[in-house]
């Protein structure tokens, strides 16, 4: 079953001799439960794609289907709400609200969508992220891999149906690396969440159903690897 | 460019918003500093120029010089100023040689005397030739038939000499002297002018002026002299040098010129300037301080990564200080003109009552001078530099992974742990991170706060400062119902009768009213008092530490009013003329006692607003002083003596320090009834109105006027007087509307003031709230973009940031409120002493700043927000990231 799906998406930035053209016609679609990695050079448009598909970046033309309905057509509320609900998305430079705790960034959005917590989840993201007892520490107390997995954390807490991870072990050796890899492919199979992960680790791409690989905007291949 | 220098400028490019507003900052201080500055030196130049008015503009003056010392200082380089008048001589104007002589004393001015010294004309011109005089106004006021212009006068002129053959001279009083008349001489008066200041008031001839014509006269002078310096010492080695008659320094110029007598002479006016400007520079420097703080904390993580490549702190701290220049450097001139502007304006809108104020024949003239300018301009530079200095040391503190980390910045502490529950329940999601931003990056809060409750406390106690003083001068100026008094002394009834007659026929007259009145005593027993002024008399006296039993006795004053003004009385008390002329007494008017007193601890403090006498009082006994010559009564009461208790009456010798104790002799007066009208004004705690046939012969009987022009009025009554061969005398005369008037104008010019600075203060304060608010939100783009990209809808956006303006504005009250009540408390008790007023603060003030602080929040916050909310998530993400 279709999940995800975008129609000449472009992403274009400054105009004329200046423009550069992040996204350049990416037409693809994904099913659900699907694990497809995005590789490509550095400059090459994946974190704008990303954004593009987690709601948070308005693509200048072209559109993106969740469940067959455009997402940026929505209202400017429920486009929040969908972020909140449906997506989960890791940044590439992690992002948390430097005032709020680490349990505080982790839990933002399902306090924000006025859910309980799920004590039994949080602590398990917490073990297996191991964060634990760094539960009540501000983001500028923590190294930059405790940083990222907070936002690991944070973009799993709420069980959305998109994973949307940018690079999420670029700042890991590589036994945490394959630990987080784990964790994301384990969530993937347990909720059946559809999982897009851009890296540039080539073992970490083999692992998945599908490769995408992005240049200059545009997409060169598109190969499935396993079904 | 310096690199340095390019990274405070693109710094300041970026923060557009916070730059002006910082700019804007320093424009307002600047240009309150510059309005105290100029309005001081359009005040001191107006003090000068009246000092130079009135006293003329020279530093010494010698009397009975020698010709050949006046050219000796005619060549001294000390002297900036010389004019000099001959003496021609003192002439007797007495016709009888058996009486005192009346002399007139004669001065052949040099061309410069009439701009140098106070020679005011009130009538015709100055004197042009040898042959013309002007004699000066109390010269006149003392002849039987006064000189007019055009008049000619012929002068035996002479020197006044002893025995002995000593010439005396303007510093020797009037002795045994004969007078040795030199030369006849016939001068015609071409005008009049005001005694002049430079005549002594006991000098014994008054000071005709001529000019000089060449021919040879006494070859003595009084002459005048301004040195280059103003220093007293100098001043005195300099007149020292010569040899004169006498020697005087003109003191109240010198004043002006910053040089006094005495070295520790306290300038008010500098040290009010002086709180003034400390006020203002502490307004303007959180400001400015606040705005350099929040650009610096916000580069701490610039400064800690130049510091890591090898930026060292002097470089760093180079680069605030440059930015702290361009800000002055833009906003410093813009002030000074804004201040000179600003003063200029007011100073055209108030002529009116400033005229009034200083009412010389000089008027208030706008003047800027350059050091009033430059001491605004260093204030300014001062200000912004401690603004600018202080967090940028503060930012050099910090190490350099410190900085990057802004682990300064954000900190959680104890209390955090719990906190945000009740928030959270209240406001949900947004209210508790609104909280948590509240709480866990507090410095950035402060001066958003520190601020605002400035603001409240500046404007909430000027306000309160305002009303108390528009309210004394209120209090003070409603108590008379005539627009002129004059005192007559000793006049008939009949004469009493034509003038009355003449005035009431006058068309600038309105109404004429007349009484005499006599202070008289009231002996008190028990049941007399109110049980009000009991309960005042048991604290008050107990507290003020005086024998009780003078509460045995009160004075009062007994009006005896003129018969019409009588008759109004009597109709008020519902009275005919036959049933009051049946039991005689008096018509009371018991005056309300307005008396702020506390009880014997000091800690309650109570207000008696009401009478002395019980209202069933229907017979007063009233003691009549016998007051012996030379002596003023002053109160009666009862005393203890071998005897018993006596009744005594106590007086003071008119001289001062003897007092002399009668027994005192009463007798009963009934109270015929009772009036609330006041048409005499008088306020006395028990006014007993009489009719005026009652009075003592002889008595001074007050004239009462209403009038619409009072000097028309006072013109009338000084022409009523004179004809009936009576001496006019101006100092007589009490004119309560002009007094008013000039109140009232004061009182305009200080609450234009106060205000005035009340609204530039405030405004400093919302520029200061405006700029940190919307810092604040600025720093915070990213997390807003985060919190978006995370599900916060737009709504929850809102509910958070105006739960944040609630707790600012809460927390701004929380400090500001007990700080205006304390300010408050001070005030009232320091004005309770000579007002009581009920009202403790100006409630109007206290709401308006209430509302004015949510106000500038939420509008601070609304703009702030504006472009934010548009921000597409990612575009605000990444805009930190690079
Ligand atoms: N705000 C912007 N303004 C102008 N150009 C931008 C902007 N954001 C991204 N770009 C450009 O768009 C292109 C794609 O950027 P993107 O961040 O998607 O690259 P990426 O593939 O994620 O690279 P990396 O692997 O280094 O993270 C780049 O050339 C970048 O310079
Ligand atoms: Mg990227």
């Amino acid at each position: 079953m279709e999940l995800l799906r975008t129609e000449h998406l472009t992403k274009t930035y400054g105009s004329g001799e200046n423009a550069v053209h992040a996204l350049n016609d990416v037409s693809f679609s994904i099913e659900k439960g699907e694990f497809v990695a995005i590789i490509g050079p550095s400059g090459s448009g994946k974190s704008t794609l990303l954004h593009v598909l987690g709601g948070v970046d308005k693509p200048t033309s072209g559109h993106v289907y969740m469940n067959g309905e455009d997402v940026y057509s929505r209202s400017d509320n429920a486009l929040a709400i969908f972020r909140r609900r449906e997506v989960g998305l890791i940044y590439q430079f992690y992002n948390l609200i430097p005032v709020l705790s680490v349990v505080e960034n982790i839990t933002l959005p399902v306090l924000m969508d006025g859910r309980k917590v799920n004590d039994e989840r949080l602590h398990e993201l917490l073990r297996t992220l191991q964060l634990e007892g760094r539960e009540k520490h501000l983001p500028n107390q923590l190294s930059g891999g405790q940083q990222q997995r907070v936002s690991i954390a944070r973009a799993l807490m709420n069980a959305p149906s998109v994973v949307l991870a940018d690079e999420p072990t670029g700042n890991l050796d590589s036994k945490n690396s394959q630990e987080i890899v784990e964790l994301l492919k384990y969530s993937n199979k347990q909720y059946g969440q559809t999982l897009i992960v851009i890296t540039h680790d080539e073992s970490i791409a083999l692992q998945a159903q599908r490769v995408i690989a992005i240049e200059d905007g545009r997409i060169t291949r598109d190969e499935v690897l396993r079904k | 460019m310096n690199i340095f220098r390019s990274i405070a400028v693109s710094s300041m490019r970026r923060n557009r918003t916070r730059s002006i507003v910082t700019i804007i900052g320093v424009i307002l201080s600047v240009a309150m500093f510059t309005a105290i500055t100029t309005m001081g030196a359009t005040l001191l130049n107006h003090l000068q120029r009246v000092a130079a008015y009135d006293h003329g503009t020279y530093y010494v003056a010698f009397n009975a010089l020698p010709a050949q010392e006046l050219d000796r200082m005619r060549k001294d380089t000390d002297v900036e100023m010389l004019t000099a008048g001959e003496i021609l001589g003192y002439a007797d104007l007495r016709a009888d040689a058996a009486l005192s002589p009346l002399y007139t004393y004669v001065l052949a001015m040099d061309e410069t005397f009439p701009q140098e010294m106070p020679v005011h004309l009130t009538y015709g011109r100055l004197p042009q030739n040898a042959g013309e005089i002007i004699l000066p106004e109390h010269l006149n006021a003392h002849l039987d038939t006064a000189y007019k212009v055009g008049d000619s006068l012929t002068l035996a002129l002479g020197d006044r000499v002893m025995k002995d053959g000593a010439v005396l001279t303007q510093s020797d009083a009037i002795y045994e002297e004969t007078l040795r008349v030199r030369e006849m001489r016939t001068y015609s008066v071409v005008g009049i002018y005001e005694r002049p200041d430079f005549e002594g008031y006991d000098d014994p001839g008054y000071t005709a002026l001529t000019v000089a014509d060449g021919s040879a006269g006494s070859g003595v002078y009084d002459a005048y002299a301004r040195t280059s310096y103003s220093d007293y010492d100098r001043i005195q080695e300099f007149y020292e040098r010569y040899h004169a008659a006498s020697t005087t320094v003109n003191g109240n110029y010198l004043m002006t010129q910053g040089s006094f007598r005495y070295e520790n002479y306290d300038s008010f006016v500098g040290m009010f300037a002086g709180i003034l400007i400390f006020l203002i520079m502490l307004g303007a420097v959180s400001l400015i301080y606040s705005a350099f703080s929040i650009s610096v904390s916000e580069r701490t993580r610039q400064f800690g990564l130049l510091a890591s490549v090898g930026a060292t702190r002097k470089q760093l701290h180079r680069t605030v200080l440059y930015e702290a220049g361009v800000v002055f450097l833009i906003g410093a001139p813009l002030g000074l003109l804004a201040g000179v502007g600003g003063i200029y304006l007011t100073l055209q809108l108030l002529r009116e009552q400033f005229l009034s104020m200083f009412g010389y024949g000089i008027t208030l003239q706008f003047h800027v001078s350059a050091a009033s300018l430059l001491i605004a301009a260093a204030v300014g530079l001062l200000t912004v530099l401690i603004s600018a200095v202080i967090p940028a040391r503060r930012a050099m503190r910090v190490t350099a992974i410190e900085a990057i980390r802004q682990s300064r910045d954000v900190k959680v502490s104890k209390r955090d742990i719990a906190d945000g529950k009740l928030a959270y329940r209240l406001f949900g999601l947004p209210g508790m991170l609104s909280k948590k931003y509240f709480r866990r990056s507090r410095k950035k809060y402060r001066a958003t706060i520190v601020s605002l409750a400035m603001s409240v406390v500046l404007f909430v106690s000027a306000s309160t400062y305002a009303m108390y003083l528009t309210e004394t001068v209120e209090v003070s100026t409603e108590r008379y119902p005539f627009d002129l008094a004059y005192a007559l002394d000793e006049i008939t009834p009949e004469k009493l009768d034509e003038l009355t007659r003449e005035l009431q026929a006058d068309a600038n007259i309105d109404t004429l009213r007349y009484a005499s009145f006599a202070s008289i005593g009231v002996d008190m027993h028990d049941e007399d008092y109110s049980a009000g002024f009991k309960q005042y008399a048991k604290h008050a006296l107990e507290v003020a530490d005086y024998d009780p039993r003078q509460v045995a006795s009160q004075n009062a004053t007994i009006v005896y009013a003129d018969a019409q003004t009588f008759a109004e009385l009597l109709k008020d008390a519902g009275l005919t003329r036959e049933e009051y002329d049946k039991v005689g007494g008096g018509i009371l008017k018991a005056g309300n006692i307005n008396e702020v007193y506390y009880n014997r601890d000091g800690d309650r403090r109570y207000v008696y607003n009401g009478s002395v006498l019980d209202s069933a009082v229907r017979e007063l006994t009233i003691i009549i002083p016998e007051t012996p010559d030379g002596y003023q009564y002053t109160h009666s009461a009862r005393r203890m003596e071998a005897d018993g208790e006596v009744l005594v009456s106590y007086y003071w010798s008119n001289d001062g320090g003897e007092e002399l104790v009668l027994p005192a002799v009463t007798q009963q007066s009934s109270i015929a009834g009772k009036t609330d009208l006041n048409p005499i004004g008088a306020n006395d705690r028990i006014v007993l109105f009489m009719p005026f046939r009652d009075a003592q012969a002889g008595s001074m009987v007050q004239l009462l006027l209403n009038c619409k022009d009072a000097d028309a009025a006072a013109k009338s009554l000084e022409t009523g007087i004179r004809k009936l061969g009576l001496e006019y005398d101006s100092s007589a005369v009490h004119n309560p509307a002009s007094q008013k008037r000039d109140e009232m104008n004061a009182l305009t010019i200080v609450q234009v003031f106060s205000y005035g600075f009340i609204i530039l203060i405030s405004l400093i304060c919302v520029a200061n709230v405006f700029n940190t608010v919307s810092t604040n939100v600025a720093t915070r783009r990213r997390d807003f973009a985060m919190l978006r990209s995370v599900g916060m809808t737009r709504g929850g956006l809102n509910r958070m940031m105006n739960y944040e303006c609630i707790l600012y504005g809460l927390r701004a009250l929380l400090l500001g409120l007990p700080l205006t009540a304390l300010l408050a408390w001070l005030m009232h008790n320091a004005s309770g002493e000579i007002y009581s007023s009920e009202k403790f603060v100006s409630i109007p003030a206290l709401l308006i700043a209430v509302c004015s602080v949510f106000a500038v929040v939420f509008a601070s916050m609304m703009y702030a927000m504006r472009k934010i909310k548009k921000d597409n998530p990612v575009d605000a993400l990444k805009a930190e990231n690079t």
